[in-house]
């Protein structure tokens, strides 16, 4: 029996997926409505920010409690764009946001990528709260009282996207294709060389590759999808304040991550459902968001480090814990044999592949 | 002169309380590796314990009020270390960064649980109000006591990690933890004492800050990202490095706040972005331990 190429299986799957994908997007809007066809549209977004956002901490390894800058670098796009020129349809708006963003993230990956680990995610917080002072001090940004009236979506001529139904497909077409174009992206020889860089940046640099060169594209790659989530956000809330650039996202947006699994490729979309619907629970309490992230997060780092997704294959360790699977010997000692563990780094990154 | 005295001495205390924030933080770095994010959060804690705890105006009363919110702060921050970090050693300084920023996150909300969003004040004590003549000019006298506040902290530090016992524990853990275990030294125990230290300075630092500001939920971030940017400019784990840092970044400001109103607020950032281009490592800091792999 011949092994099918690994690309080609690659493209099959891939196309599979597009199906199952469209079938939950149109079925979620017939089973619900209302506030529930909201939160959901609010999951998409999010699935679409922490997607793109694990590009940068879960593929590459970069730590950025940053990422809300590019959000917040989306949302403010599309508000200004659509507050000056409101014919513009809603996908060029996006397309702005998009290639602003990551030009702005390539920019600041250059020269802040001459420091690394704390240093650089502290430069990244900076880059953050830079941006929320600007909002306050560029007149044109209108400070605290931001941008109203966005939610509707002008789509080319005299057609405006207005209805709960409509904002949905909207959103769910963008976060598809930005989803799709990640996967390609993960199977691709660069994904491949951000794995790399994580795993062993020593070993990639001594093997050819641009380690970073490779890190800069992956926060460019980041910074972009997070915006185009920003200005989805936008469009979604119908406001744009500086709330948008708030602290707390930055670590939401990681919790989302690790909720999932950082090193499984639909670990943060599910981390992102869990996250989303978790926090419209508690919206009716006293309990403050930053209070609910912090300790979620807590609990993460401390009990499940490799997230929702790595639960399985923590429960078939516990309940099996001595056999080695069939046809291997055992792991030498010191190796972890989870690939989804945050904690350690695999030693030899050829044993462990990324799970689907 | 006239003019410049007051602009550089409110600079110079405005950076001192950043300065105390900034030095425990990277005393943490050197020993634990880790960069503790909480510290934005024991910060805010030490204000608020101030703010709410102080009845009289009396200096005596405004003193015991600043050290027992130093005690507070200092109990939770023992809490944080024996609780979560101490269980995160092991994994490596990423893990160990989150841990940190979730706990910054959580006992922020926690503090906003207590004592709800209203912006509280606290009042100077009776006697360091007003300003005084210097040299011809006229200075807050609550500045220069915050500054009198601060030279006692770098010399009790410096003398506390260079001329006693636990000095040399701290110094034999921070250069390296096995080694100092396998000499009998007992590298938990100095970790959580050097925690204790880091989160009574940041409570005390808060405290001592509550006068001059309006005490409410953005001062954990507005101090704590200033804090940290001092550390990354001093050179993570000096401590001269971060004085140096935080009387350049606040002499800088508040020149700027008096001839460039408009770029106030920002001096800390670009200082960061230029050091950073031509010494990645910090001003004080060594090149070891920065990782750099080239192209």
């Amino acid at each position: 029996m011949t092994t099918p190429v690994a690309g080609a299986r690659a493209t099959l799957t891939s196309w599979h997926l597009i199906p199952l994908f469209v079938v939950v997007a149109l079925v979620i809007p017939q089973v619900t409505g209302g506030s529930y066809l909201f939160t959901w549209t609010a999951v998409a977004i999010w699935v679409l920010f922490a997607m793109g956002t694990n590009v940068v901490f879960g593929w590459t390894g970069l730590l950025s409690f940053g990422q809300v800058a590019f959000f917040g670098i989306g949302g403010y796009t599309v508000a200004v764009l659509h507050d000056r020129l409101p014919d513009l349809p809603g996908p060029v708006l996006l397309l702005a946001a998009l290639l602003l963003a990551s030009t702005v993230a390539a920019v600041f990956a250059v020269g802040a990528l001459r420091t690394s680990g704390p240093e650089f995610a502290v430069l990244t917080l900076v880059l953050a709260q830079v941006l929320w002072l600007l909002t306050y001090r560029v007149r044109a940004l209108r400070g605290d009282e931001g941008f109203t009236g966005l939610s509707g979506v002008p789509f080319g001529g005299d057609r405006v996207l207005r209805t709960d139904q409509e904002l949905w497909y909207y959103t769910i077409a963008v976060v598809g294709i930005g989803c799709f174009a990640l996967w390609r992206l993960h199977r691709s020889t660069l994904g491949a060389s951000m794995r790399a860089v994580r795993d062993d940046p020593w070993r990639a640099a001594a093997l050819g590759y641009k380690v970073r060169r490779t890190q800069i594209v992956a926060f460019s790659v980041g910074g972009g999808l997070s915006a185009v989530a920003g200005g989805l956000m936008v469009h979604h809330q119908g406001v744009a304040s500086p709330d948008l650039l708030g602290f707390a996202i930055s670590g939401e947006v990681l919790v989302a991550c690790l909720i999932g699994g950082l090193r499984i490729f639909w670990g943060p979309a599910m981390g992102a459902i869990v996250l989303v619907w978790s926090h419209d629970l508690f919206s009716g309490t006293e309990i403050d968001t930053g209070l609910f992230v912090g300790v979620l997060l807590l609990l993460i780092v401390l009990v499940l480090p490799t997230g929702l997704g790595g639960l399985p294959a923590a429960v078939r360790r516990r309940r099996r814990p001595a056999r080695p699977p069939k046809g291997l010997s055992a792991p030498p000692p010191g190796v972890p044999d989870d690939a989804g563990s945050l904690a350690r780094t695999p030693v030899n990154a050829l044993d462990v592949e990324d799970r689907r | 002169m006239n003019d410049l005295l007051p602009i550089v001495v409110s600079g110079v205390a405005q950076g001192v309380p950043i300065f105390v924030v900034a030095s425990g933080l990277t005393l943490i770095y050197g020993v634990l590796h880790i960069l503790n994010f909480a510290h934005g959060a024991f910060f805010l804690i030490g204000a608020y314990v101030l703010a709410t705890q102080l009845t009289s105006t009396s200096l005596g009363s405004f003193v015991i009020t600043v050290l027992f919110a130093g005690l507070v702060v200092m109990l939770i921050g023992m809490a944080c270390e024996f609780f979560v970090f101490r269980r995160l050693y092991a994994a490596g300084s990423q893990v160990s960064f989150l841990g940190a920023f979730a706990l910054f996150l959580a006992l922020q909300g926690a503090a906003q649980l207590v004592w709800g969003d209203n912006p509280r004040t606290a009042q100077y004590p009776a006697d360091l109000s007003g300003a005084t003549e210097i040299l011809g000019a006229f200075v807050s006298v609550y500045d220069v006591a915050v500054m009198a506040v601060g030279a006692a902290v770098a010399v009790g530090l410096f003398l506390m990690l260079n001329k006693s016992s636990l000095g040399s524990r701290v110094r034999a853990v921070a250069q390296d933890r096995v080694m100092a275990t396998a000499l009998g030294i007992r590298a938990p125990r100095v970790s959580l004492i050097v925690f204790a230290i880091g989160s009574f300075l940041a409570g005390a630092a808060g405290a001592l800050t509550a006068p001059v500001t309006s005490v409410d939920m953005s001062l954990a971030a507005s101090y704590i990202v200033p804090a940290f940017v001092v550390v990354i400019v001093g050179g993570l784990g000096s401590i001269q490095g971060a004085l140096l840092a935080a009387l350049l970044l606040g002499v800088m400001e508040s020149v700027l706040f008096r001839y460039a109103t408009w770029m106030t607020g920002f001096s800390y950032y670009l200082l960061v972005a230029v050091i950073l281009m031509f010494r990645p490592q910090g001003l004080f800091g060594s090149f070891s331990r920065t990782t750099q792999i080239a192209r």
